[in-house]
């Protein structure tokens, strides 16, 4: 990750490689997006009626999921198995 | 009902919370089989995931389709990793959530599979119910190491006259198959597996069959064939059509071994065919491409070498210590216009120890099988043959190079000596005896006495065109009045003078009545 995006621009000036900047700009919003896609807010059964109870949250690509709908479907899964 | 309703209510005792300990990826791009995840970064190779549909679904349209979508982790890259689907890669979707397992891809080994069909993942295909009596094993696992290992002393009769007495098989041994299509390969791997039937119980091999990118017709008729003739009763067959996913077909091989080891670890012996590596060649290509991993020669990736090497190392024959269980591997290897020298055939045959060589041109003249005798050998399954077998084809070999090298002076017959002519009878009537249908393997007891009568000139008295029908009535013969000395020989295991001595009464009886 960039931390200090001036100091990015002046050495890609100084390198003459300003022509990357569209691409690396293209990158670090792909990079973003999928940062956005492993985090989600945490979602709780009153907000989202589908969860059925309980609360269910993404932080940093681990899944913790306390939901009622999660519950049902395992016990489900077991029992047809 | 009740039943329902009380397994039902065990299933909610038991369940219990386990959240915050997962590790979950999401579908960046899939296609062609192939899904790109982000995320899952302590994910290892060949671990197993899972495809989460149910994750953005509401419960009703969960419950509509739980059936879980599998995949494998095989390539780690820096930002992303990329899985093979193990099903049907239609349900994979972009932003899919994906759970890690933890476990390496496992498949369920056992008591209850024997009889059974089942895909490259074990699961039962034959419509008979769930399996019972299995536990998971990975797929993937180190070979045996040199300390844990014997020699290979035992046989492996296949009941074909012309490989047990030429080319013979150990148990624990690796066995190519090679052939151009259509050659009759599969037919002696079959064979083989019926002549199982006559071996005693207990130590009968479990023969398992992988059928690699195959018609599923054809599986279904081998699988009949099998079943009729009572070899399904110690068989188990794993199949991976060509209708299925590439990772499935790279996959069946692997899963026929983990098979096989767990009947070796038992102290058993077992016997593995995968028909064919060849195919499973392709599909790993296939697989490779669309992984993006850098082609080689033919397109190949760089470890598709490593990729037979490490399955065929896995057949071995166990020390006492580790129970003495062995796994013998006949792999089978489809040439095109008989060319062995292609990159997968050389690959296979420097591995495996020693190959069965099929040729079209002997097929078409009628010799079935087809093996060509000069370039097929065995390189360690001599010191597993029987001390009989040893004994009466040990002059089949120079007998049959001498035939070929006079054969093309067959054309000239009316210009050659006496002795030139008796010689190049005998060699017909040599070929003519080895030739033998499919279907029908020989015990060992009367291989062993057929071949003797053949090396020892009690065939002389017939054409060689009438060789074949001779046999046949000499085999009847000695059904009926040569048993003594059959059951002496299965015994045995060799031919002693007195054993001997009744087999040649016997075949003196048959030559004189048959006069």
């Amino acid at each position: 990750m960039i931390t200090d995006y001036n100091t990015f621009i002046v050495h890609l000036k100084r390198t003459g490689r300003m022509k990357l900047l569209p691409r690396v700009l293209r990158e670090l919003r792909e990079e973003e997006a999928r940062a956005k896609n492993l985090k989600r807010e945490k979602e709780t059964a009153k907000e989202d009626p589908s969860l059925i109870s309980g609360w269910r949250q993404i932080k940093d690509g681990v899944l913790t999921d306390n939901t009622g709908k999660r519950a049902l479907i395992d016990i489900y899964r077991n029992i047809i198995a | 009902m009740e039943s329902i309703i009380k397994k039902i209510e065990a299933e909610i005792a038991a369940w219990s919370p386990k959240g915050g300990v997962e590790e979950v990826g999401i579908v960046r791009a899939t296609g062609d089989g192939i899904a790109e995840i982000d995320g899952l970064t302590n994910a290892s190779m060949n671990e197993m995931v899972l495809f989460d549909s149910t994750f953005d679904r509401t419960l009703e349209e969960a419950l509509k389709d739980p059936s879980p979508v599998y995949g494998l982790v095989l390539n780690l890259e820096e930002d992303a990793v990329r899985a093979v689907v193990l099903g049907d890669a239609a349900k994979i979707y972009e932003g899919m959530l994906v759970r890690r397992m933890g476990r390496l891809l496992s498949i369920p080994v056992g008591e209850g599979l024997i009889g059974r069909v089942v895909n490259s993942l074990g699961e039962p295909i034959d419509g008979k119910g769930p399996i019972k009596g299995t536990k998971n094993t990975p797929i993937e696992r180190e070979a045996y190491g040199v300390i844990d290992r014997a020699p290979v002393n035992v046989p492996l009769h296949t009941g074909i006259k012309a490989i047990d007495a030429m080319i013979p098989i150990g148990r624990g041994q690796r066995e190519l198959i090679i052939g151009d299509r259509g050659t009759g390969k599969t037919a002696i791997a079959i064979d083989t597996i019926l002549n199982q039937k006559s071996e005693p119980e207990s130590s009968r091999p479990i023969c398992i069959y992988v059928a690699i990118g195959q018609k599923e017709s054809k599986t279904a008729k081998l699988v009949a064939e099998l079943a009729d003739k009572g070899a399904m009763e110690y068989s188990i067959i794993v199949t991976a059509p060509a209708s299925a996913p590439a990772a499935l077909q790279f996959l069946a091989p692997f899963a026929g071994a983990a098979i096989g080891e767990y009947f070796m670890d038992q102290g058993r012996d077992a016997l593995v065919v995968y028909d064919d590596l060849s195919k499973q060649a392709v599909a790993y290509r296939q697989m490779s491409l669309l992984l993006r991993r850098p082609p080689g020669r033919e397109a190949y990736p760089g470890d598709i070498f490593y990729l037979h090497s490490r399955l065929l190392e896995r057949a071995a024959k166990l020390s006492k210590e580790k129970g003495g269980g062995s796994l013998t591997a006949l792999p089978i290897i489809e040439t095109q216009e008989n060319d062995v020298s292609a990159y997968i055939p050389t690959n296979v045959i420097s591995i495996t120890d020693g190959q069965v060589f099929l040729e079209s041109s002997l097929f078409n003249q009628g010799q079935r099988p087809a093996v060509n005798v000069g370039i097929s050998v065995s390189r360690v399954g001599s010191s597993a043959q029987t001390k009989a077998m040893k004994k009466v084809s040990g002059k089949i070999k120079l007998e049959l190079a001498q035939f070929r090298e006079l054969e093309a002076f067959m054309q000239f017959s009316s210009d050659l000596d006496a002795n030139t002519k008796a010689q190049i009878d005998s060699g017909r009537r040599m070929t003519e005896m080895l030739k033998q249908n499919k279907g029908v393997p020989l015990p060992f007891e009367m291989e062993t006495a057929v071949i003797y009568a053949a090396t020892n000139g009690y065939f002389d008295t017939f054409a060689p065109e009438e060789v074949s029908s001779a046999e046949q009535k000499l085999q009847d013969f000695l059904l009926r009045e040569g048993k003594e000395a059959l059951t002496a020989i299965k015994e045995t295991k060799s031919i002693a003078d007195d054993t001997e001595a009744k087999l040649k009464a016997a075949l003196d009886a048959f030559v004189a009545r048959s006069k």
